[in-house]
């Protein structure tokens, strides 16, 4: 047992490999189980929304003019969105390629070493408890068929789900809607210039973007909150008292 | 997440277009669409952009955001062709890409930017053109693999039946094959009779019948009867496998075919470059100039560099060709790539297959002669009601005829059908049986029709044989015998469309089939041809193809499956789009929609065209960068007055081409 193609394992610890490569591609950048454009969505407004808490507590520091700190703010808000929608559009089309080198490997393997294949396949339903000639027999009606076998491969072998994943672009698209969204209202909140209402602005859409999150998570959204809340007042705390004590 | 169904045959589609995103089976379908056209968007928007940066340009007080726009312009279009560039540099390759992404970039340095993304964006809107124009041609093998069974039904010792993939069937092992599946392995008939279709292997129009002790190829499509047939090759060496090897190796073998502009782009581009450096480097020594400031040779060199980017050559030809494709789709003609044209009228020779393309590819039923029976609508509606029960070619032509003519179904009870030989049933109180000589002959032996009449029966048989036309008998018991003809008909204006190929265009014209001699004579004595091949397997035309190939450039005309690998081999491959098979489109460069070859002079006479417009606009645009060029660099022209000269001759070369779009030009 053990060849080049299985590296001198078994197929099963072959499988194990396998899996653990692709588990990066797996893992969702995000955590979530929702849909991609959807989920950057809400994470643009979650970063957002703690970028602005820490720079409106930052621009309390500063002696300048609130006009001319929101013309700042809107400056830097343009950049950011900029950053987020290419970060995002760059992370997707990265996965994307890592993706499209997977199925080509995989297809190079179907076709040049077809009998180790068949061992992976006969192994990974063993594992799942087919024996014999029940076993021998769904084998054989997967290896008749190289697309079905490629498609059985990539979702049993490397645990890859197809048809799934949103194109890098419309993924950005949801980067930039979320960073945009929040910046509007945050320095629309900010552009009051009333009773910390930037801040304030800034805190909720934070914490509501972790409850969302929670939401179709279907994670407890009292955890969620709270931490929430916990953070955010952490990290602008932090920074109004270093504030206090080196700057103002 | 909600998951959606994928379907398997995206693989294939994923793979034989590069894995392009657009087809990617990891991407849900609703956004897949984003991805279509992605380079093309790119130009686009880029060229809005740098039309608002010099919109902009206008203020002074918008000055960055003139710049501002300007960079959004340079980051899209510039950073794809930065990345090829650089690629093309590790690979030691010099080339247009490399002139005009060096012109578009150092063009910052001495304030003209804008220039500098005007040479990207038409550089990115002429690439984008050229990837819609040229369709990734699928493999001929795609389709093949479609129709190949991957499984064969396998009998064991005991008579079980079970199903196995046809890579483990072994030589010997029995297997089932029922009526309307494609055979799956090269065997021997051991039980069982019926009538195989072997028209996409051998061209064959008419089916043969197979019974016990016949060989049967893998491919055949059996169309009535289950066959039990015991394997005589595997599936490396089976008649399939032979027919996907030979495409391949035609595909591989196909001769390419370059652009003029692609040939000289090498040379043009490193010349451009060594000059520019040849410039900067020694005009000082000769003239009195620094190297430095406005006037210095560094900005001159720059200046001839940019002035010396071809944005006229590069556009010159995609639109050219992009303008014909449009005109022959209009005309139910669909072209994969422009460069197809530029082929297709360097050719001097033009290979045909005969059934379906030269013939209409369906037996039609030519005549019907009565022995003892004078009503021939009757005779007409018995062969109908018996014929419309089954499928088969010949069951398909009384079929037709009968709707034709109207005629009538009868009451008819105790129907039975002979596979491989003929049908049977009582009509209106009379036995009445239909099927080939071999079935009805013997009938005739045993029944009261007179010897005299059997005999001319006989005698007539033997003369329609003789030019290779079907023959289907109807018997009805102690009436008589009607005797129905088939035949592959020449499609209507064949002859017509050759004269005027080989008169207007000098072209020789060979007919390839695989019909037998006697068959291929007959037609080919009817049409203006050079000469024939006959009794030809696919490897044999795919050979005769490159013997004529050798001589002169060809173009092959097919609609079968056999005739792949001879469509992917000659220079030009031209199929039959209704009549013809997958396999025969994706190994064709061009496809005739509707199957109308009287259209092939006006393809011709589009080709020639098209390859003079392109040549008038390589010409011209050549000319203006020669002038531009050299007067920018004796400084006579400035770098503004040099670029927009370049670029009017873009707007010439584009409207030059854009007449390829009259049909009638």
């Amino acid at each position: 047992m053990g060849s080049s193609h299985f590296k001198g394992l078994d197929p099963l610890a072959h499988l194990k490999e396998k899996r653990k490569e692709t588990s990066a591609l797996r893992h969702e950048v995000h955590g979530t189980a929702i849909s991609h454009s959807l989920a950057h969505f809400i994470d643009s407004i979650r970063e957002g929304g703690m970028l602005f808490l820490l720079l409106f507590a930052l621009a309390s520091a500063l002696a300048e003019p609130a006009g001319r700190m929101l013309l700042l703010f809107s400056l830097f808000a343009a950049a950011w969105v900029l950053w987020r929608t290419c970060r995002t559009a760059i992370l997707g089309w990265s996965q994307l390629e890592r993706l499209h080198r997977l199925i080509e490997q995989e297809r190079y393997e179907i076709e040049h070493h077809t009998s180790e294949e068949r061992e992976e396949l006969e192994a990974i339903y063993h594992a799942k408890g087919l024996r014999g000639e029940l076993l021998t027999r769904v084998v054989d009606a997967f290896m008749a068929d190289p697309d079905r076998l490629l498609k059985i491969m990539l979702e049993e072998e490397m645990g890859l789900t197809l048809a799934v994943y949103e194109h890098p672009l419309k993924q950005s698209i949801g980067a930039f809607l979320g960073a945009a969204l929040c910046s509007l209202i945050a320095l629309g909140a900010y552009s009051l210039s009333c009773c910390f209402a930037g801040e304030i602005a800034a805190f909720i859409l934070f914490v509501s973007s972790l409850m969302v999150s929670a939401h179709f998570e279907k994670n407890r959204l009292i955890p969620a909150l709270i931490w929430g809340l916990a953070i955010a007042v952490l990290c602008y705390g932090t920074l109004r008292f270093l504030l206090e004590r080196f700057v103002i | 997440m909600k998951r959606t169904a994928l379907r398997l045959e995206l693989f294939d589609e994923f793979f034989d277009s590069g894995m392009q995103e657009s087809v990617s089976p990891f991407l849900t379908p609703g956004s897949r669409k984003f991805a279509r056209s992605l380079g093309l968007k790119a130009a686009l928007l880029a060229a809005v952009l740098l039309a608002l940066s010099f919109l902009f340009s206008f203020f002074p007080k918008e000055r960055a955001i003139s710049d501002l726009f300007l960079l959004f312009s340079f980051i899209l279009v510039g950073t794809p062709a930065l990345i090829a560039s650089l690629e093309d540099l590790l690979n030691m390759e010099i080339n247009i890409d490399i002139l005009m992404t060096l012109g578009a970039f150092l063009a910052i340095p001495i304030g003209s930017g804008k220039e500098g993304a005007l040479l990207l964006v038409l550089f990115a809107l002429s690439g984008a053109m050229e990837g819609h124009v040229e369709k990734r041609a699928t493999s001929a093998l795609t389709a093949l693999k479609k129709i190949s069974p991957t499984r064969a039904y396998v009998l064991d010792e005991k008579g079980d039946l079970f199903e196995q993939p046809i890579a483990e069937v072994g030589v010997g092992e029995k297997i089932l094959v029922k009526a309307g599946e494609i055979v799956p392995l090269d065997g021997k008939v051991v039980s069982g009779s019926s009538s195989v279709n072997l028209t996409h292997l051998t061209g064959e129009s008419l089916p043969m019948v197979v019974s016990l002790g016949d060989e049967i190829a893998a491919g055949a499509q059996n169309l009535e009867g289950t066959l039990t047939i015991e394997v005589a090759r595997t599936n490396r060496d089976s008649t399939l496998a032979r027919l996907i090897s030979e495409i391949k190796e035609a595909e591989a073998l196909k001769p390419g075919v370059e652009r003029f502009f692609d040939r000289f782009s090498h040379r043009y581009a490193i010349t451009i470059i060594l000059l520019a450096s040849a410039t900067a480097l020694l005009l000082p020594l000769f003239m009195a100039t620094s190297y430095l400031g406005r006037s210095g040779s560094i900005y001159r060199a720059l200046a001839f560099l940019i002035a010396a980017s071809p944005c006229a050559l590069i556009i010159a030809t995609p639109i050219a060709y992009l303008s014909a494709i449009s005109c022959c789709a209009k005309r139910g003609i669909m072209l994969k790539g422009g460069i197809v044209l530029d082929a297709l009228s360097s050719c001097k020779a033009l290979a045909l297959d005969k059934t379906g393309t030269l013939t209409e590819g369906q037996l039609s039923c030519v005549g019907i002669e009565l022995v003892g029976i004078e009503d021939e609508q009757r005779v007409l509606s018995i062969a109908y009601t018996l014929e419309r029960n089954v499928v088969h070619p010949i069951a398909r032509s009384i079929t037709q005829l009968a709707v034709q003519r109207a005629a009538v179904v009868c009451e008819m009870v105790d129907f039975r059908s002979v596979a491989g030989f003929g049908l049977a049933a009582l009509i209106a109180g009379k036995r009445c049986y239909i099927g080939n000589r071999d079935f009805i002959m013997p009938l005739l032996a045993v029944s009261t029709l007179p010897l005299a009449e059997q005999k001319r029966i006989a005698d007539r048989l033997a003369d329609y044989e003789q030019y290779n036309e079907a023959l289907s008998l109807l018997y009805i018991e102690t009436e008589g015998v009607a005797l129905f003809r088939f035949r592959d008909q020449l499609r209507s204006g064949v002859h017509k469309t050759l004269t005027e190929l080989k008169e207007r265009f000098g072209l020789k014209l060979w007919m390839l089939t695989g019909d037998h001699e006697r068959a291929a004579a007959t037609i080919a004595a009817s049409l203006p041809l050079d000469g024939f091949f006959a009794d030809l397997r696919p490897g044999d035309k795919m050979r005769r193809v490159a013997a004529l190939a050798k001589e002169q450039n060809l173009a092959m005309l097919g609609d079968g499956i056999n005739d792949a690998p001879a469509l992917a081999r000659a220079h030009v491959g031209i199929s039959m789009g209704k009549i013809g098979s997958r396999t025969a489109i994706d190994a064709s460069d061009i496809i005739l929609l509707q199957d109308n070859l009287e259209l092939l002079p006006w393809l011709f006479t589009k080709a020639k065209l098209t390859q003079q417009i392109v040549m008038q606009n390589l010409s011209f645009a050549l000319a203006i960068i020669m002038a531009t060029t050299v007067l920018a660099l004796i400084g006579w022209v400035p770098l503004w007055l040099a670029v927009s000269l370049h670029e009017g001759g873009t707007i010439v070369v584009g409207l030059n081409a854009l007449r390829l779009l009259k049909p009638n030009l």
